[in-house]
């Protein structure tokens, strides 16, 4: 297939969302007023698809540092960190990443993306294995497709389907790297991690574990190090990456780990030799808002974060939606088909709430999503506003029993 | 296993992943012709590989174009195991 048809072939998917509403790929807000709030097509929206967890874009301390940093160390690094070399900030930042997360060093990428697609490319190589969930970001599935390694998938949360393959591969002499996500982005449901865990340690020490934290930094875990501090499996995880652009509320992303020899990763990662260093204000943000994030105010944050999930999560059920299985920074609010789930989201956003829509086969089990994504700084009323415009459209549509459900819900 | 119980496993599956009776041909190109998604040829992989107690890399199918070349692919891996045994 030439790549005009290829180009054909994609824009239909996208011109089937058009011909239903909006597309959500050429989306664009007239303005952004708070975390949580934004004007889109001259009308105000409340933000509920953000993944902004702790609210952090706003933050003073970490606009303050940006601005500072873009006066003091200029507008961007023009260039690579293995051709232009390293700023001190960049430095400074993989030490206290590697602090905050208790590990011996952390290594920083351009983005959330490059950190897993440079890590899974420079750590298996020719003759060795991946072993990834099924229902993987993207960012692992390519850095598996790039790799030299080869890749299997196991069952989503299938810590036997893991086991069963690490058994096949028992008498081949390379490394093995499983692969997992603290909290996968679509369901929002967590790696059953002790489990998965328990399976590398006893397939010996040819068998590493990688674990993705991308929805969970600053939202798991009494110190917010993720679903690997939660289960209390730090030790087991070989490598945790995680990314700047939810949690930390700029852009980039990084890798920690104890081994000896991870620094080499520098040298044969080509996503981190290739790709312009982070600019100077994303650094100075990422400090100050992991600084937040391992304080008083972060736990703060935490706390009213897992609350406000709670209740979005417990609202939604309440109304009649199916969800993902567990309360989390993410709740998936499922609908029957991906026409439904279109208007529907179409219709949320007339109404004045902004959510994301996910349809397969972007989405596990063919499932069609509405994405909600929840924020510490959400207000009582802003969650109560997202579940009344849920409720009236949802009762619109004829997805949920009468409005009443809402109605004793809001009175509870 | 032999080659033809393969086929009827991966036929059947095919039918089941597409939610239809549709006879299965090998020249189907296994996303257009058998209105499967890519997702869904990946859950195919993984049935056949608990079914046939193996492990097929994603890697071998990137050439896969058609229903055929898919056989073909797990029949050869099947081989190998066999040969190795």
């Amino acid at each position: 297939m030439g790549i005009k048809e290829r180009i054909q072939l994609a824009e239909s998917n996208f011109g089937f969302l058009r011909r239903l509403g909006r597309d959500p790929s050429s989306l664009e807000f007239d303005e952004i007023i708070t975390p949580t709030q934004a004007v889109l097509e001259g009308e105000r929206v409340v933000l509920f698809g953000t993944n902004n967890y702790l609210g952090l874009t706003f933050h003073q301390g970490c606009i303050d540092a940006a601005a500072a940093a873009c006066q003091s160390q200029g507008s961007g690094t023009t260039g690579s960190r293995m051709a232009n070399g390293s700023y001190a900030s960049h430095r400074n930042l993989e030490k206290e990443i590697a602090r905050f997360h208790n590990k011996r060093e952390a290594i920083i990428f351009s983005t959330g993306y490059l950190a897993n697609v440079g890590m899974i490319t420079a750590l298996a190589g020719a003759g060795d294995h991946l072993l990834i969930d099924a229902d993987s970001h993207a960012s692992i599935y390519d850095g598996c497709k790039m790799s030299d390694a080869e890749t299997l998938r196991f069952r989503h949360n299938s810590a036997d389907g893991l086991a069963r393959r690490l058994k096949h591969l028992s008498d081949s002499p390379g490394d093995k790297f499983v692969i997992v996500e603290g909290i996968y982005s679509m369901l929002g449901d967590q790696a059953p991690l002790k489990e998965i865990a328990a399976v590398v340690r006893e397939a010996g020490d040819k068998v590493h574990l990688m674990i993705d934290e991308a929805h969970s930094l600053g939202v798991l875990g009494e110190n917010g190090r993720g679903l690997c501090e939660e289960d209390g499996v730090e030790v087991d995880c070989d490598f945790v990456t995680g990314t700047f652009s939810k949690t930390i509320g700029t852009t980039g992303g990084y890798c920690v780990s104890d081994h000896e020899w991870f620094d080499g990763i520098r040298v044969l990662s080509r996503p981190y030799v290739f790709t312009a260093s982070m600019t100077p204000s994303a650094v100075e943000t990422a400090r100050a808002a992991f600084k937040i994030v391992g304080s008083a105010e972060g736990r703060g944050l935490k706390a009213r974060l897992r609350r406000n999930f709670q209740s979005v999560f417990d609202g939604v059920r309440s109304l009649g939606f199916e969800t993902g299985p567990v309360a989390g920074p993410v709740v998936a609010v499922q609908l029957p088909d991906p026409e439904t789930a279109i208007r529907f989201w179409n219709r949320t956003i007339d109404e004045g709430l902004y959510t994301n829509i996910a349809i397969p086969p972007a989405t596990p089990d063919g499932l069609s999503l509405l994405r909600v994504s929840i924020s510490a700084a959400h207000s009582d009323q802003e969650i109560d506003q997202a579940l009344a415009i849920l409720a009236d459209v949802g009762v619109e549509f004829g997805l949920i029993p009468g409005a009443e459900k809402y109605a004793s819900l809001a009175g509870s | 296993m032999e080659d033809s119980e393969v086929r009827d496993k991966i036929y059947s599956l095919v039918r089941e992943y597409s939610k239809s009776d549709k006879e299965v041909k090998p020249d189907f190109d296994i996303l257009i012709d058998t209105g499967l998604d890519s997702v869904s040829v990946m859950d195919i992989v993984m049935e056949l590989e608990d079914d046939l107690d193996t492990m097929i890399p994603i890697e071998k199918l990137s050439n896969v174009r058609t229903v055929g070349d898919f056989e073909t692919v797990v029949c050869g891996i099947l081989d190998n195991r066999s040969k190795n045994e």
